[in-house]
């Protein structure tokens, strides 16, 4: 999918290092080397003609924009004021440029000079670490550093769950857990699994409580008060939540001030790392204590 | 015997003649119409509903048949390859200083944010919709004209051949 994002000569640069299948992160900036990542380290392509790295244009990012926008920039104006773009398969791009600010709040990126895409991988079988205890399932939360395998565990986690027939909301705002454009899944979530995808996230749990009746919400990278408040209201509501948050473990977590009112309804929390590679279970705690 | 069927050759060619021209006007004023038609349902639908330029020229193309909708579906394929795309005219129904205008909107179409995307609607609207009226109006009385004038040419000569 993400091929479609690129031109004929970066497809071919790309694909003397990597297959299709073996590419996770690409980043472009402006008059800066091509990097992309597999499952390990970012390589700086080489451009194999001039014998030095391929340099990035301005109409290599303008290529992208455009491509993954469908000639549409208009309809993804919103997600491009939030920094980022989906495009199919639940590809990611994250956009870099300058801020065009209305009120305070920013309304536009202009002048894009670096974008970010990330491809998701799904692994089947990553709940096994887990055991088979889990499926009896209580509120769990992943925390885990950016780009430490958290959607990757939460979407497989989704897909396990959903399968022994628990009734999922899936509340994916950018798109990334079930790969969703025009209403199709690409990536999969289990049979028991409603998506909501593209929407702010703190306006759909009260709806999606009402209208879904969910045993359990999925949701990736809650933030901010607002959204703990939510998620207290549904714990209450007696819906069991699956969520992910960024934080380096334990200690970071509890450094958090909103997270404070919603400590107590989780009863697991799965620490991931990056080492020794994306993914590593590091810990996981379960209320009582260490596990 | 003779000269009637050299006669009836001539004002059938004549009359064929008028046909032709006659359909190229109105083929002409139908394009500007579809034209026209396209901007309008464009607008309404990125303003209601943000929908992408591939799913709002796909639904307009669907029941609708004609040269304009030929051209959009061909400029739908190539904006697809990513690379850019130029709208290109099958034929030559546009006059040379509308196919310019035509060719710029085109070219800029999708690659602005909702408020920059309407504002090239309205400007292109404004320099275009006194024009399609016009030639659509033209276009009209230029297809009947020929059409009469092939008629009576076919009928002129078929008589001094007779």
């Amino acid at each position: 999918m993400w091929k479609y994002l690129f031109s004929d000569k970066v497809n071919f640069l790309i694909s003397q290092y990597f297959r299709e299948n073996e590419v996770c992160e690409i980043r472009l900036r402006r008059d800066k080397p091509l990097m992309v990542k597999s499952f390990g380290n970012f390589c700086e392509i080489i451009d194999v003609e001039r014998r030095c790295p391929y340099i990035c244009t301005s109409q290599d990012i303008e290529r992208v924009i455009i491509t993954a926008s469908k000639n549409s920039v208009y309809a993804v104006s919103e997600q491009i004021s939030k920094g980022f773009i989906c495009f199919d398969g639940g590809i990611r791009i994250g956009i870099c440029g300058e801020g065009v600010m209305n009120n305070k709040e920013i309304t536009a990126i202009k002048n894009i000079s670096s974008l970010t895409i990330r491809v998701p991988h799904q692994i089947f079988g990553l709940t096994e670490r887990l055991g088979t205890e889990w499926l009896n399932f209580e509120n769990t939360l992943i925390i885990s550093p950016p780009a430490a395998g958290k959607t990757t565990l939460l979407r497989e986690m989704c897909r396990v769950l959903s399968n022994c027939n628990y009734n999922i909301a899936l509340i994916d705002e950018r798109g990334e857990i079930s790969g969703s454009s025009n209403g199709q899944t690409y990536l999969d979530v289990g049979k028991c699994t409603d998506v909501i995808c593209y929407t702010e996230k703190n306006a759909v749990y009260e709806n999606i409580i009402r209208s879904m009746s969910p045993d359990i919400i999925v949701t990736d990278e809650i933030y901010g008060e607002k959204e703990m408040d939510n998620l207290y209201e549904a714990n209450r509501c007696g819906i069991k939540i699956c969520a992910t948050i960024h934080a380096g473990g334990m200690e970071d977590l509890e450094r958090k001030t909103y997270y404070s009112k919603i400590i107590n309804c989780f009863k697991k929390f799965i620490v991931l790392s990056k080492i020794p590679c994306v993914g590593t279970i590091s810990k996981i705690y379960k209320s009582e204590g260490v596990c | 015997m003779l000269t009637l069927i050299i006669g009836s050759v001539i004002f059938i060619f004549a009359l064929y003649s008028g046909f032709k021209i006659k359909n190229f006007y109105l083929e002409r004023k139908k394009y500007y119409g579809d034209l026209s038609d396209f901007i309008v349902y464009y607008e309404n639908e990125i303003k209601s509903y943000k929908l992408r330029l591939s799913d709002i020229i796909e639904d307009f193309t669907t029941f609708r048949e004609g040269v304009f909708s030929s051209d959009l579906k061909n400029f739908l394929q190539k904006t697809k390859s990513g690379d850019g795309a130029d709208f290109c005219f099958s034929k030559k129904l546009l006059c040379v200083s509308d196919k310019e205008t035509v060719s710029n909107f085109f070219k800029n179409i999708g690659k602005c944010n909702l408020e920059g995307e309407l504002n090239n609607i309205r400007n292109f609207r404004n320099r275009f919709s006194e024009r399609t009226i016009t030639v659509q109006n033209k276009s009209e009385k230029d297809a009947a004209l020929y059409m009469k004038l092939s008629i009576l040419t076919g009928l002129a000569v078929m008589i001094i051949v007779l």
